[in-house]
């Protein structure tokens, strides 16, 4: 069972777009799979068509039952969600005012991980107590980063998080993403990111009209436009993260 | 992600996608993937073995699988067969299919029971936001083009329990639905008239102590005789050797109880019924010896090391052409107006209201089950007393014989008595036979491939040697089985089992 998170503390980088199609090649490729919308703005939800249950709030996540009874299957064969809810943005201070506050959740998700497979989180663009708890939980930690100056830094001020924290520095794995090759910029940010940081995936998200469309569709882009580049790219990135997962199992 | 409770299923004969949208109210939107359609033989048992432990296997063009009974689709298992008619375990090509067929065949063959076109087409419920919410399957089976019947299987999404249970109470107040649990596969052998099951050969009557002896034994026997006939078909097709078995043990437990509980009819009357049963019994008993031995080919060969293997080819070719002989004569004697007629005959006198009597025939039951089980047991004792490592194998064989008379009475009338308080006895008893069937099959196996020897037409060097060494080889096992028996018979003569018929064998007052 692996627990993916994509996570940034930047919105708008495409985070959500790759944790909605990287679950949903997962269920296509055989595995059971739960993708959890951490973010009480909603996309992943959204993407899905799913509303939350009526009684499902911030604090059912810390509680194992609750939190399976929120659960809907998707439109997508193996592939269910827990869907958020607006409740989430209190989620921080919620955590706060409890004991063993950074590992809480983390343990509730792994609770709940147990049926499954594979296991996506979606988180929210914060630095706070459920960043902390993703980051204890996660197997990997995906970062999408858009190629330029101020991305760096992003990818700098979170490793400092990690060290301070004590987490392990080599499960963060950023990717690129929303990329513009014909911007010298974005050619240039990759050749040195690149050459700098050995934990980059090879495989990288271009900017895409598919992708921006899923909104308008409300599908995983591989659903509404499988010949795309985006497409094609989303399913490079999946390969390329299975073999990694595959390599960390065996050592 | 599928689970039988979870799922909810509705027969009906309407084939109309419109009637299903109307019955399942306004504002529901229905949407419909392709129908596909496959052409499928449906395959089991005489017992419906297969169906009956909820799976089916279907032929599918040139595929073989097996599916869930419930839907004939679901946990599909795929498997090669090397024969395309009556199919066995062994037919199949080592793999999972095989596996499944072995857990529930044993000896029995498949053979196919109906031939339907299946169509199923899938429909989505979707709400306004345009998620699915619950997918509904509709299953048709159509014969040349005719519809049989239809049913619809309500499949709900994990978190929308209650749009699945509101769409399950509109389709359950919808005329042209009926809810029904039946697995499609039961369907199809309805269809094609496939679906009756045989009359097991442990009567399904419950016996009661006061009913009349002749009354007991009147029903049972008409049970036993119907339950013998309904093999003929299959002995007669030779689709498997368990026809021919299940027919015997029918005709075997008919007779015996016909001998053990003398009395209930005039004595001419069973006479005439023992005599005509054991001359039908006699006309299959070469086929079924050579069937067992057929049988045990595999295990007759590996026993051998393979340089005498060459041996028993010979000895087995000729088997089988005996074999094919006396599958012949039987058929003959099955199919012949004297046969039929004779059987139904016995068949109406079986059912007559109030047959003859004889001096037992208003006595209770019960009490005449008590006093035949402990004559029995007495002469079981008797006889297995009398037997010593040095006696010779009539002697052995008849305490056999009596050890069967007493167990089949146990199990005939185990209705009348309160619940395990024979089990002490009947316990000791089966140790006893187990022990007394290894001894005789040994014997037996000797005693046939002595007579090979002497009687074959033809027999080479390598023939000879190779029977020569079996026969030395049973008669080695013969000394540790007869050890058995001894050990075996002790534990029956024993004081428990004397307490248990003396004092446990009675029925409230009737003893």
């Amino acid at each position: 069972m692996t627990i993916i998170a994509c996570y940034s503390s930047k919105g708008g980088v495409g985070k959500t777009s790759s944790a909605t199609n990287l679950a949903f090649l997962a269920a296509a490729h055989g595995s059971r799979t739960l993708i959890v919308d951490l973010d009480q703005q909603g996309a992943t939800s959204f993407y899905f068509r799913v509303r939350a249950p009526e009684q499902h709030r911030a604090r059912s996540l810390l509680d194992e039952a609750r939190s399976e009874a929120a659960i809907l299957e998707t439109n997508y064969e193996r592939l269910h969600i827990l869907p958020a809810h607006s409740s989430y943005r209190s989620l921080d201070t919620l955590l706060d005012g409890m004991k063993k506050s950074r590992r809480r959740l983390a343990e509730r998700l792994e609770d709940v991980a147990d049926g499954y497979d594979v296991m996506v989180l979606d988180c929210p663009p914060t630095l706070g107590l459920v960043a902390e708890n993703v980051f204890r939980a996660a197997d990997v930690i995906l970062v999408p980063v858009i190629p330029t100056t101020l991305s760096r830094r992003t990818v700098d001020q979170l490793d400092a998080f990690f060290e301070k924290s004590g987490h392990d520095r080599s499960r963060l794995r950023p990717f690129f993403s929303m990329v513009e090759p014909h911007k010298r910029m974005h050619r240039d940010t990759m050749q040195e990111m690149r050459a700098s940081d050995p934990r980059l995936l090879k495989s990288s998200i271009p900017y895409c009209a598919e992708i921006e469309a899923m909104g308008t569709h409300r599908e995983p882009v591989l659903r509404f436009a499988l010949r795309s580049r985006g497409a094609a790219a989303f399913l490079e990135l999946w390969l390329e993260l299975q073999g990694e997962v595959a390599a960390t199992a065996r050592d | 992600m599928e689970d039988a409770a979870r799922r909810f299923r509705w027969q009906s004969s309407e084939d109309d996608d419109d009637v299903l949208a109307r019955s399942l109210g306004d504002g529901i939107l229905l949407e419909s993937g392709e129908e596909q359609r496959a052409r499928l033989e449906l395959l089991d048992t005489f017992e419906r073995t297969l169906v009956c432990a909820g799976h089916a296997l279907v032929r599918d063009g040139a595929q073989l699988l097996a599916v869930r009974a419930d839907d004939l689709r679901s946990d599909a298992i795929m498997g090669v067969a090397t024969r395309s008619s009556a199919l066995f375990w062994w037919d199949l090509e080592p793999g999972p299919l095989q596996d499944v067929l072995r857990r529930h065949l044993g000896l029995r063959a498949v053979t196919p029971l109906a031939a339907v076109e299946l169509r199923s087409l899938e429909h989505r419920v979707s709400n306004e936001d345009g998620k699915i919410v619950a997918r509904l399957r509709k299953d048709s089976l159509h014969v040349d083009g005719r519809k049989l019947g239809c049913s619809v299987t309500l499949l709900p999404l994990l978190g929308y329990e209650r749009e699945a249970r509101a769409l399950a109470t509109s389709l359950s107040r919808a005329p042209a639905f009926r809810p029904s649990d039946e697995p499609l596969a039961w369907l199809v052998l309805r269809a094609a008239g496939q679906d009756r099951l045989p009359l097991p050969l442990r009567p399904g009557l419950r016996l009661q102590p006061l009913q009349t002896a002749q009354d007991g034994v009147t029903r049972i026997s008409h049970w036993l005789l119907r339950a013998a006939r309904q093999h003929e078909p299959g002995i007669v097709a030779d689709i498997d050797t368990e026809f021919v078995h299940a027919y015997r043990v029918a005709l075997r437990q008919l007779r015996s109880l016909l001998s053990l509980v003398k009395g209930v009819y005039p004595e001419d009357d069973t006479r005439r019924m023992r005599a005509f049963f054991a001359k039908q019994a006699r006309a299959t008993n070469r086929l079924r010896d050579l069937d067992v031995y057929l049988l045990d080919e595999g295990a007759f060969r590996s026993t051998l090391p393979p340089v005498l293997q060459g041996g028993l080819d010979e000895m087995f070719a000729d088997l089988r052409s005996e074999r094919a002989q006396a599958l012949r004569q039987v058929r003959r004697v099955l199919r012949s107006a004297t046969y039929q007629k004779q059987m139904a005959a016995h068949e109406q006198w079986l059912s007559q209201h109030s047959p003859p009597t004889g001096p037992r025939a208003e006595e209770p039951i019960g009490a005449v089950a008590v006093a035949e089980i402990r004559r029995r047991a007495r002469k079981v004792l008797k006889v297995g007393r009398a037997v010593s490592d040095s006696s010779p194998a009539e002697e052995v064989h008849q305490l056999r014989i009596e050890c069967k008379r007493l167990r089949y009475l146990l199990e005939l009338f185990a209705d009348l008595f309160p619940e395990g308080a024979l089990a002490p006895v009947v316990r000791r008893l089966k140790r006893l036979q187990d022990a007394l069937g290894g001894l005789n099959d040994g014997a037996v196996q000797e005693r046939f491939l002595g007579e090979y020897l002497k009687t074959a037409s033809r027999l080479d060097p390598q023939t000879i040697a190779t029977v020569g060494g079996l026969i030395g080889l049973l008669h080695r096992a013969q000394g540790e089985a007869r050890q058995r028996l001894r050990e075996r018979f002790s534990e029956f003569d024993s004081a428990r089992v004397r307490r248990v018929l003396a004092r446990r064998a009675r029925l409230g007052g009737a003893a």
